[in-house]
């Protein structure tokens, strides 16, 4: 069953072998000794030496082959990178087996070739790691260029040195698997890696080869913490929504307290006068109070008015030049009896100055004073005092309103102007208003595009201070 | 013998309500005690020699709450002692609080204005009624 080259070989081999016999038989025929024996002897012990060292010689040229077979074999399996450029063209020894061993490398070239089209058409990297060394025995294309480098430099060299995991890779190599976090250090940057971990098992069960099948999760990871980032947004939108809710329902509760309040009296009298159930020398009073009441009324209505339009329709308000000065000092005359009633005096400085004009609307100015030496006044001490200045620096006219009062904490000044915010800086749980005091003054300031600032400490008391353009 | 009037302890801090409401009382020939808050209510309880048959009591009150006020008064007076509530908040949770707070008599002071001396008139009609019975 040997192929040609191997019966020439075996024809050769037994030509060999017999040719001692002949040259003995021959030799014996044509020179007839006495004896024949040692001619034969040496003929039959010369064939069976030459048959030794054929036997040996082909001995050793399969053990070649197979060792051959054997080692390509081993190389297929661990994916040596060289392996398909392998031709089996020396197996000519093995007679027929030969060209079959060589159709079956043939086909398991061919399967090599369709898993290697896989392997570097993934977009996931995937690495072969061998346990013993911890060196790469394969990796694909993706893994190569996401590392920067040629295959060459990839292949033989620690993977240590490529992939960074959340675990150390000697616990990995002693026989973990799993899906462990990591990273790859690459020519662009960090390339942040999920790597599936999996062990190629020999035929005992034992660990052969570490798979490892990574894929890029920077963009995701990126994702993942861009939506952790708008998931906190949201939920502090939804807190401020939760806030002004909360806020909304205070500012109603107050409102149909503060409106209904002042209806309550001029209901109850203005009944008692039509029923005829006032005395003639009561009516008087009764009206009194009930005009009281309407005028309270339409304060709290206008205030609630005013915030809506200035908020929305700035450019209906006519502007003209007005004296500041003048406007500050009437006001505070206005507000002397009832700052006396607290027993609160009003002080007014105002430096010389040769321009106390500002470009605005009176009544919207006559409005943030007031406002302003109202809360100073009711935010502030028995005894206490308010200081009011006017003063100018460079082209700009400084209003203060300096109060001896309660003052207020640092979550109370970052509320201040809050629209229905309102304090208990009296510490009594009834706090007075609707709460729109403040927000309206400073949105005065913004329709005559001044600024306002306020500083105050607790139990010390607050300053405002405005902010407006000289009018030249 | 002369019958004593009924006494009412009104507790308001807006000053023209209270006026009104004392006028609607008067009218009802009670003699009303008014107060403007917590702390100077509690003070007249305790002071005062003849005990208010009725409380009538705003809900907000500068120092404190309506409903503690008469929680505090009653833990002296005696759970039986009628007290009407008003407020002008509109919350529609307020009757609920009040209930729960053992007084059945919560009035808006502004939607229920007309029925309030006569609610005022029952409720001491009813603790004269009591406080009689009792006296047999």
């Amino acid at each position: 069953m040997l192929n040609w080259s191997g019966k020439r070989l075996a024809c050769f081999l037994g030509f060999l072998a017999a040719l001692p016999l002949l040259v003995a038989a021959l030799t014996a025929w044509f020179w007839r000794p006495e004896s024949k024996l040692w001619i034969y002897g040496t003929g039959l012990t010369s064939a069976l030496l030459v048959s030794a060292a054929g036997a040996w010689h082909l001995r050793r040229n399969l053990k070649r082959q197979a060792d051959f077979l054997i080692a390509h074999g081993r190389g297929m399996a661990q994916a040596e990178p060289n392996i398909m450029a392998w031709k089996p063209q020396a197996l000519s020894r093995l007679g027929p087996l030969g060209p079959a061993i060589s159709a079956m490398c043939d086909a398991l070239v061919e399967y090599l070739s369709l898993y290697r089209r896989f392997f570097e058409s993934s977009p996931d990297m995937f690495l072969y790691i061998s346990p013993k060394t911890g060196r790469v025995l394969d990796a694909n294309l993706a893994f190569c260029q996401a590392l920067g480098r040629l295959r060459s430099e990839v292949v033989d060299q620690p993977v240590e040195g490529m992939v960074a995991l959340e675990h150390s890779w000697n616990i990995i190599l002693a026989g973990e698997e799993g899906v462990f976090r990591g990273q790859i250090s690459a020519g662009q940057g960090i390339i942040k890696v999920e790597a599936k971990l999996f062990w190629e098992r020999g035929t005992e069960g034992e660990p052969w080869i570490l798979a490892a099948s990574m894929s890029d999760v920077t963009q995701k990871e990126a994702l993942h913490r861009e939506l952790l980032h708008k998931s906190a947004a949201l939920e502090k939108a939804f807190m401020n929504i939760k806030d002004v809710e909360e806020l909304k329902d205070q500012f109603l509760t107050t409102l149909s307290h503060e409106l209904k309040t002042p209806l309550v009296a001029l209901k109850g009298f203005l009944q008692l006068i039509m029923q005829g159930r006032a005395a003639p020398d009561e009516t008087a009073g009764y009206l009194e109070i009930c005009w009281r009441n309407l005028r309270k009324l339409e304060t709290q209505i206008e205030n609630l008015l005013d915030l809506a339009r200035l908020s929305h329709a700035k450019d209906h308000y006519e502007m003209g030049p007005v004296d500041l000065a003048s406007v500050l000092k009437t006001e505070t005359e206005n507000l002397r009896p009832l700052a006396a009633e607290r027993q609160v005096t009003l002080d007014i400085e105002i430096f010389s100055l040769k321009n106390t004009m500002v470009l605005g609307n009176q009544e919207k100015l006559v409005q943030l004073v007031d406002n302003l030496l109202l809360n100073a006044i009711k935010y502030n001490k028995e005894g206490g005092e308010v200081r009011i200045s006017l003063k100018s620096r460079d082209h700009i006219m400084v209003l203060e309103v300096q109060d001896s009062g309660v003052g207020m904490d640092r979550e109370q000044m970052a509320n201040i102007f809050n629209r229905f915010y309102r304090a208990d800086l009296l510490g009594t749980g009834r706090i007075e208003g609707l709460g729109i005091g403040l927000s309206l003054v400073q949105e005065i300031v913004h329709l005559h595009n001044g600024e306002i600032k306020v500083e105050s400490q607790p139990g010390v008391g607050t300053t405002f201070t405005v902010e407006l353009e000289v009018y030249a | 013998m002369t019958t004593r009037r009924p006494q009412v302890l009104l507790v308001e801090d807006d000053q023209d309500s209270a006026s009104l409401f004392r006028t609607l009382l008067l009218a009802e020939d009670f003699e009303v005690h008014c107060c403007n808050n917590f702390s100077q209510a509690l003070t007249f309880w305790a002071n005062c020699e003849i005990k208010p048959d009725l409380l009538v009591l705003d809900m907000r009150l500068p120092d404190g709450d309506g409903l503690k006020l008469c929680q505090q008064i009653r833990s002296v007076a005696g759970e039986s002692l009628p007290v009407l509530i008003l407020s002008a908040h509109g919350d529609p949770r307020m009757p609920g609080r009040c209930r729960k707070a053992q007084v059945f008599c919560y009035l808006d002071k502004l939607k229920d204005l007309d029925r309030f001396a006569e609610t005022a008139r029952n409720l001491l009609q009813t603790r004269l009624e009591m406080k009689n019975k009792n006296s047999y």
